[in-house]
């Protein structure tokens, strides 16, 4: 039927179970114990994600043809959002993604265990200070293979990981993936915290030969791939985003109705009223454009530029939201034995991870005074304007 | 899931548009750029255009000479006259705050009488509701309607009307029970603005409008004039039911704004280079029509909502809410793209994008038009969130 925004009774379905599920994994102690132990997550609540199928909602066998199951995804990573929960995966996801893309009949072996939760993948998307392009880890072509040399940053749970899949590019100017073992001699990890509370590690690769089959995919086709997923790695974080806001502004409401100042709710109080309907606003605005984009996308209008405004919307309301739950909570959400901090410093860090505001804002300009298919390429085209 | 239109709206959506790129000429906005049409943007002949092909009518029940369709019809009819801004002024007060009302409270013989000619866009009314101690406390009017006979003697003063001074008829609230508990005590009137003992006297606004004052003076209206039960007038005046709330019109209205602003940044060029070519000029494009994007969004829940019989309620003040606090800062943005020519009305020889933008921006100091900024957050906040009254 046309014109309906509701969900699917299996997407309603997913909703609920998913609540539940991670209702038992997301508790205050929960989120305390995750963020503060030797990964970063809890590796069990993954697994049984693997098992339930949700690690593969969205990724469609072919990754070329029509990717049905956005909107599913979509309902999973808004609850997702909403427990807060830190864990490895988003970036499952984008590496799964990735290796579909790329190779996705010899690597199906990898990429079944990666998405039932048994393996754990990573990929280093970025330079050591923290950009993306230019790559400048060198891959350098040996008889039979490669050695690969380099720093990255930013790779998420990659203590975790049973494989790395890093970007380097050869002495012919092509960026391609290679798959990295963590435990390789040559490689070494440093953790690093971040205001998001979601671990990541600094990489470097110090000359480790790797075999010819650990490159993925055919010469110079990373770049290309990394374009292939933005768009649909970058619908779940919005996703995440709108479930984030939602509950901060849920929890600040409930608050807000039973706390009192001056012998009465501060709830009842204009000045709370006031935020709370701006922070409504935000919510629902960010939940509808999510879902459009969703679909959109699964209507295979990938380069639309409003799949690329999920995120760039949706990341401002997030943080708009978690802001102003912060504030109605004031001294009792600024403690760290509270929920409301992980809101916060989660929803600024997805923000930033994979295509800040600035950036998703540029390429939407490129998009709206250019209009036409995406363009695919590493970097920004400053003549598309001009 | 199914954010497509299907396949008959989608037909009406490219048969409008085809009808408003052949009708919305320049010549036509030029007409509309004068002062005297600027005040609200109207045109009874193109009102008339519309009325013809049965668009100020549509989702009216066929007994009525309505098209007795669902309302997302009329939400792509007002998205698509937003894009070309077509000019509503003389019927959407008729068919956007009377029509509804009236075919839900009037009688039989009310609505043959009052209802044809709001279709063929004869009638063009005015509302009567806000007075000097009546803004956001609406329900506090002082205007009263005393029974005499078949009659009731209208007296008091009526303001910022925006129509009345070529409104064929009023749209009017007005004490009948004084004694009698708020909200039970008015009832609604619709009165030909021809009836002896009106006054009407124009102030002009800061955004080249003008509003009204209506002195109503010993004006005898027929008891066969009061729209709903007696007393039951504000059940009357604030009812909505199946009228088109989503605002697509003005969300429609901005983007096409904002589409003149691209178009504006390609051409003109600043130190040499164009406009466009500018990173922070693009961002804010980009920002700007993300923001309407998500509007749009919001407007189209309410009319998805319509469209499944449901009646949406703090859904259209957030809607409403989103739009209002968008129209100054983006206003703000455009001037500074501008430049001072950005300042010149509409009229002059020398206004840029007709004036627009200097209009919106005199426009959006004051959200006030249909309950202020803080009316609709009260309303989300309260029926919305359920937080407790203050």
């Amino acid at each position: 039927m046309a014109l309906d925004l509701s969900l699917e009774w299996h997407q309603e379905e997913l909703r609920r179970s998913s609540r539940a599920f991670l209702g038992e994994y997301s508790s205050l102690q929960a989120l305390t114990d995750a963020e503060h132990g030797a990964h970063g997550f809890n590796r069990e609540a993954h697994r049984r994600m693997g098992r339930l199928g949700w690690l593969e909602l969205g990724i469609a066998s072919d990754s070329y043809g029509p990717p049905a199951g956005a909107v599913d995804a979509v309902v999973l990573y808004e609850e997702l959002g909403r427990a807060a929960l830190p864990g490895p995966h988003f970036i499952c996801q984008l590496a799964g993604r990735m290796l579909s893309v790329l190779e996705p009949t010899r690597r199906s072996g990898l990429i079944r265990d990666l998405l039932r939760g048994d393996v754990i993948g990573t990929v280093a998307l970025y330079g050591p200070a923290g950009d993306m392009i230019p790559v400048e880890a060198v891959a350098e072509t040996l008889a039979g293979g490669y050695r690969l040399r380099g720093t990255w940053s930013f790779v998420p749970y990659a203590s975790a990981a049973d494989f790395i899949l890093v970007p380097a590019r050869s002495e012919h100017g092509y960026v391609d993936f290679f798959t990295v073992d963590p435990r390789d001699p040559g490689v070494t990890l440093e953790a690093l915290h971040t205001l998001s509370g979601e671990r990541q590690h600094r990489l470097v690769i110090d000359n480790v030969e790797v075999d010819a089959s650990d490159r993925v995919g055919k010469p110079d086709s990373g770049s290309g791939a990394i374009e292939v997923v933005k768009p649909g790695a970058r619908l779940l974080q919005a996703a995440e985003l709108v479930g984030l806001a939602a509950a901060a502004l849920e929890m600040a409401v409930e608050y807000a109705k039973n706390r009192e100042a001056f012998g009465r709710p501060i709830g009842s109080y204009q000045a709370i009223q006031h935020k709370c309907a701006d922070m409504v606003a935000d919510c629902d605005a960010s939940r509808f454009l999510t879902y459009q984009a969703a679909w959109l996308y699964d209507e295979g209008q990938r380069s639309d530029p409003r799949v690329l405004m999920a995120k760039a919307f949706a990341a401002g309301a997030a943080r708009r939201v978690t802001k102003e739950a912060h504030q109605i909570f004031a001294g009792a959400g600024f403690v760290v034995d509270h929920r409301m901090n992980f809101y916060y410093r989660r929803a600024k860090g997805i923000e930033m991870f994979l295509g800040r505001s600035g950036e998703l804002f540029d390429e939407i300009a490129d998009l709206l005074v250019e209009p036409g298919p995406c363009r695919v390429s590493t970097g920004r085209d400053r003549s598309a304007g001009s | 899931m199914d954010m497509s239109l299907g396949p008959e709206l989608t037909a009406f959506r490219t048969e409008v548009a085809d009808f408003l790129q052949a009708e919305v000429t320049p010549e036509l906005l030029d007409e509309l750029d004068t002062q005297e049409a600027a005040e609200s943007n109207w045109s009874q002949p193109f009102s008339q255009k519309l009325a013809r092909r049965g668009w100020l009518s549509l989702a009216w029940p066929t007994a009525y000479g309505g098209g007795g369709l669902p309302l997302p019809y009329v939400a792509v009819l007002n998205e698509q006259l937003g894009r070309f801004r077509a000019p509503v002024g003389w019927h959407n007060i008729a068919t956007e705050w009377v029509a509804m009302p009236l075919i839900t409270y009037g009688t039989e013989e009310q609505k043959r009488r009052f209802l044809p000619p709001i279709a063929r866009a004869e009638h063009c009314y005015g509302p009567a509701f806000t007075e000097p101690e009546a803004g956001s406390d609406l329900a506090n009017i002082q205007t009263r309607a005393v029974r005499e006979g078949d009659r009731y003697v209208l007296n008091g003063l009526k303001v910022f009307s925006t129509e009345a001074h070529r409104a064929t008829h009023l749209w009017l609230l007005a004490v009948t029970d004084p004694g009698g508990r708020r909200h039970r005590n008015l009832s609604m009137f619709i009165i030909d603005n021809s009836t002896p003992g009106i006054t009407i006297r124009g102030v002009r606004t800061i955004n080249h409008g003008r509003l009204n004052s209506i002195y109503l003076d010993d004006v005898r209206v027929p008891v066969g004039n009061r729209i709903g039960p007696e007393h039951q007038g504000w059940r009357v005046a604030m009812s909505t039911l199946n009228i088109e709330r989503s605002g697509i019109y003005y969300v429609a209205l901005y983007r096409s704004l904002l589409d003149d602003l691209i178009a504006f940044c390609r051409t003109t060029h600043r130190a040499g280079r164009p406009l466009i070519a500018d990173d922070s000029v693009r961002r804010g494009l980009a920002r700007w029509a993300t923001e309407l994007e998500a509007q749009r969004m919001l407007s189209w829940r309410i009319v998805w909502l319509q469209g499944r019989g449901e009646e949406p309620s703090s859904e259209a003040s957030i809607q409403n809410l989103r739009t209002r606090q968008f129209q100054h800062p983006f206003a703000n943005f455009a001037l500074d793209l501008l430049g001072l020519p950005g300042l010149i009305p509409a009229g002059s020889r020398w206004a840029v994008l007709r004036g627009r933008v200097e209009k919106l921006y005199l426009t959006s100091c004051s959200q006030h038009s249909g309950g202020t900024t803080e009316i609709q957050k009260n309303i989300i906040a309260l029926r919305g969130l359920g937080l407790p009254r203050g």
